[in-house]
């Protein structure tokens, strides 16, 4: 679990831009700044109901307060159509108002622009991979590039980007809190949120997972990197060489350290699952007492149906990942390497 | 058969005798005291993750812990102690007593009901312990107080029997419903009319309309649930073909009105106070009593906005969002008019008045920031971070849970007959007070800032608002043990209460002993006034007290 830990407590370290701590953090869009223009509106009309009605509560506290037993109400009052036709139909404009500017900003989040570079983002338990499939110009990749979220994920400024996700398991939710954006992914569905970074906004910014998704769910964080797009480009072309690259132990080793890393130990130590020093060729006993010797066939069935055999004394907790035949003979070379 | 002309807690005597009893007072003390006991579970494991939630890192618990402690300390808080705590602890007590009737319509429906509660109870906590000693054998109950499927079916039936534990529950709050809806159409003494009914009964009966209409849905779910486990059928189960985001309506389509049946009680304690403190006619009183039906009928139509980030329709969440503004009007029509109330009036700072106080500055500032999750752009930002942790704190618990313990304070001599220390009493409001906004309204600023909700781990730049926070949740914990305190030193001093120690108008003062006698009144007692006419004379007649003058009570025609 070292390792595994190493990177949990890295998580910690994270940053979400703040130049006022104690409002909303930096806003990187345009978007981003209409949300806190409301954000801001809605705060202050809190404010001044808020002094309308506290101030006078304690006002009538302190002045009508009873100082001797026998003392009786001043008044007995008990109505007012003008009052009451005055507190709610007022409030009523407000509202309509405020709901009104609501939607709008609503529909800026929701609605991409035209030519948005499409990036597909798959979550699972629990992390985040993003599948890139054009480059800054909008040329084809050579094949669907897989990025995991161990790593900084790359993105272009100055073009809207579009993310369709969904989810391997169950669900999760992708927060960009610097873009003020959110949008659940789901399992069996597509749902989508976009975002686009100007020139001058090239940084490093946090994503979290802000549905609630299970034992890691807080150190599903990962940094999206928005860099010019020359440089973009460049990394694009250099992540196509491991991710279109065929079958390599390098290959195994990136997807190891992106998506088995939470639950399989390198060094003996028992994880949710089985660990992988001397896993390969080891003869396993499973839940029902039957035996399995640890070769291709097992590693293959236990990545695309991970419950069909499992390991006796580990729970039946991984999701099933969607590797392509290249990328699964990859594994086979990484776990036979991990003596 | 006792004497029904003693006291009803002297009346009979041992543990068979409040085991069987049909007494709504002994009924009602009964959930008072489970309703406490769970508030307290509630608490410890709040305080536990809140310490665990002190640094950056997870060092105290492990993330499983974490994990199970949160879901243990939303579904007891929610199940088990708001949505029982005004109606069936205070409800039972005090609702026939304010109708002037001598027991609710269906007396051993009330046991019943009381039963299946302790049945539910007994099975929410035992699926939880079994889940956590054995992971594997149901699966372990780390969800969150929302079941949110499929994380929820993913590690076993434990979602299963959590629903049936909650629809278990939700059967005796229909019951309890029920009950109150006939006992208060029936059972209301002559002369009561529906306008001279206390608002404690206006909000309890709207509360009583929701809890019988949306908790089928409930069962609905369970039916669902099973069979998409049982029988294989896809509903909510992606992997099946089912869909996940349906479980959200289906849950919530019950919770939102929940949510309800848990402020409007709260709302409901509060009119009481608010008129019996300031010995004035509760301002707007017709305003207050149909807001609390609009309420109730607009509770139903809400549910959405729970989702507007769940991939549903952007033309449903613009009519969630809309409908959301409308529920604004009566919850502040409500508010207006309690501090209108107050003005001209005869304020008295006892300690019930004081946690009504609490009240109306903790969910004022829990409405308005529904403002914030109401309005759809600022709500992208906003959902699932720790501002709806804050701003749904400050209305349950700165809003129910405030008004449940100004409730206590209230009726506890009625209950008891004995008095407790004042200034302990207003003591526990104040610190409570200070606790609380320490402990919350730092929250705001955390999810502004975009701490999201459920973290066992989080990134450093939040840890000095989680100090704060956690520094305020023990100091609410100094201040609800000094209430507890201050209300078993009273059981244990015996000071004598009076009968009418409030001057209060309403029937369970002024028509009864304190405590009151088994079967309430000595005679049936008769309405002349409305329930806050401070400045009517106090007229304590009843039918027979009336026949004895030779002036026997006229009954209406209607």
């Amino acid at each position: 679990m070292d390792e595994t830990q190493k990177f949990f407590d890295d998580m910690t370290k994270m940053k979400v831009q703040a130049a006022n701590e104690w409002w909303t953090p930096d806003a990187v869009t345009q978007a981003a700044q209409t949300v806190d223009g409301v954000y801001n509106l809605i705060t202050i009309v809190c404010v001044i109901f808020f002094v309308g009605i506290i101030v006078p509560m304690f006002y009538f506290t302190w002045k009508y307060h009873r100082k001797s037993e026998e003392q009786v109400a001043v008044s007995q009052e008990d109505h007012s159509t003008f009052l009451e036709i005055l507190w709610s139909a007022g409030p009523m404009v407000l509202l309509f108002y405020l709901f009104f500017v609501g939607f709008r900003g609503f529909l800026d989040l929701r609605v991409e622009p035209e030519g948005a570079m499409e990036v597909g983002v798959r979550a699972y338990q629990w992390g985040w991979e993003f599948q890139y499939s054009e480059d800054f110009e909008g040329n084809p990749t050579k094949c669907t590039t897989k990025v995991n979220f161990n790593e900084p994920l790359y993105l272009p400024t100055q073009r809207p980007v579009k993310f369709i996700m969904t989810s391997s398991d169950v669900l999760h939710s992708f927060y960009l809190p610097s873009f003020r954006q959110k949008g659940d992914v789901i399992p069996g569905r597509y749902n989508t949120v976009w975002v686009e970074a100007p020139a001058d906004k090239a940084d490093d910014y946090t994503l979290f997972c802000t549905e609630y998704c299970g034992r890691s769910h807080s150190q599903m964080a990962a940094t999206l990197r928005f860099v010019d797009p020359p440089e973009f480009n460049k990394w694009l072309k250099e992540k196509q060489k491991t991710s279109c690259g065929g079958v390599s132990l390098k290959r195994g080793k990136q997807i190891y350290d992106g998506v088995c890393k939470t639950c399989h130990s390198l060094d003996g130590s028992k994880g949710t699952g089985p660990t992988f020093k001397g896993l390969w060729a080891k003869e396993e006993t499973l839940e029902d007492g039957s035996k399995v010797t640890v070769d291709e066939t097992y590693v293959q069935e236990s990545i695309l149906k991970p419950n069909a055999k499992i390991v006796k004394g580990y729970p039946a907790a991984m999701p099933a990942q969607e590797l392509d035949e290249d990328e699964i003979k990859s594994m086979f070379k990484f776990l036979q390497s991990v003596k | 058969m006792g004497d029904h002309n003693v006291n009803y807690l002297e009346a009979k005597k041992g543990l068979k005798s409040w085991l069987v009893t049909v007494d709504h007072k002994r009924i009602g003390l009964m959930y008072l005291f489970s309703v406490l006991f769970f508030f307290l579970a509630g608490g410890v494991f709040a305080l536990l993750f809140r310490a665990e939630l002190l640094t950056a890192k997870g060092d105290m618990v492990s993330a499983d812990t974490y994990n199970t402690f949160f879901t243990l300390h939303g579904v007891i808080m929610v199940f088990l102690v708001i949505i029982p705590s005004v109606p069936a602890a205070l409800g039972n007590f005090v609702l026939p007593l304010q109708l002037g009737a001598k027991d609710v319509a269906f007396p051993k429906l009330n046991l019943l009901s009381l039963y299946i509660f302790w049945i539910g109870a007994t099975m929410a906590l035992g699926t939880i312990i079994v889940g956590t000693l054995d992971p594997t054998l149901i699966g372990r109950v780390d969800t969150g107080w929302t079941f949110y499927t499929p994380y929820s079916s993913n590690g076993g039936t434990a979602v299963i029997w959590m629903t049936l534990a909650a629809f278990i529950l939700g059967f005796s709050s229909i019951l309890t419903g029920m009950n109150f809806i006939v006992t208060i159409h029936r059972l209301r003494a002559p002369g009561l009319t529906w306008f001279r009914l206390p608002l404690f009964i206006w909000a309890i009966y709207a509360t009583s309309i929701i809890q019988v209409m949306a908790t089928p849905v409930l069962g609905i779910t369970l039916l669902l649930l099973i069979m998409e486990n049982v029988v294989g059928i896809g509903i909510f189960n992606p992997n099946l073909g089912g869909d996940p985001v349906l479980f959200q309506h289906f849950f919530w389509f019950y919770s939102h009105p929940a949510v309800y049946i848990m402020i409007l009680p709260g709302m409901a304690v509060q009119s009481e106070l608010i008129a019996v403190f300031s010995q004035k006619k509760l301002f707007g009183y017709k305003y207050v009593a149909f807001s609390s039906l609009a309420i109730a009928i607009i509770s139903f139509i809400v549910w959405g906005h729970h989702m507007f980030v769940s991939g549903q329709s952007e033309l449903l969440s613009m009519i969630f969002s809309f409908l959301t503004f409308l529920v604004a009007i009566p919850s502040g029509v409500k508010i207006f008019n309690w501090v209108a109330t107050m003005y001209k009036g005869s304020i008295s700072l006892k300690t019930p008045m004081l946690w009504a106080l609490n009240f109306m500055f903790l969910f004022t500032i829990g409405g308005l920031t529904g403002l914030h999750l109401g309005t759809l752009s600022t709500d992208v930002h906003l959902h699932d971070t720790y501002f709806v942790v804050a701003h749904f704190h400050y209305v349950m618990m700165g809003g129910t849970l405030m008004t449940f313990v100004g409730g206590i304070f209230y009726w506890w001599p009625k209950m008891t007959g004995y008095t407790y220390n004042e200034n302990l009493g207003r003591a526990s409001a104040i610190i409570v007070f200070i606790g609380f906004n320490v402990t919350f309204l730092i929250q705001f600023v955390m999810g502004a800032q975009g701490m999201p909700r459920r973290y066992y781990q989080y990134i450093e730049q939040y840890e000095k608002f989680h100090v704060v926070s956690t520094i305020g949740a023990f100091i609410l914990l100094v201040g609800f043990l000094i209430a507890a305190f201050a209300l078993v030193q009273s059981l244990i001093q015996k000071n004598k209460a009076p009968d009418n120690p409030w001057k209060a108008r309403s029937l369970e003062w002024t028509h009864t002993a304190t405590p009151p006698v088994e079967h309430n009144f000595i005679g049936q007692p008769v309405v002349e006034y409305g329930p806050y006419d401070y400045d009517a004379p106090m007229v304590v007649e009843t039918l027979e007290s009336l026949e004895a003058k030779g002036q026997p009570y006229q009954f209406s025609e209607a």
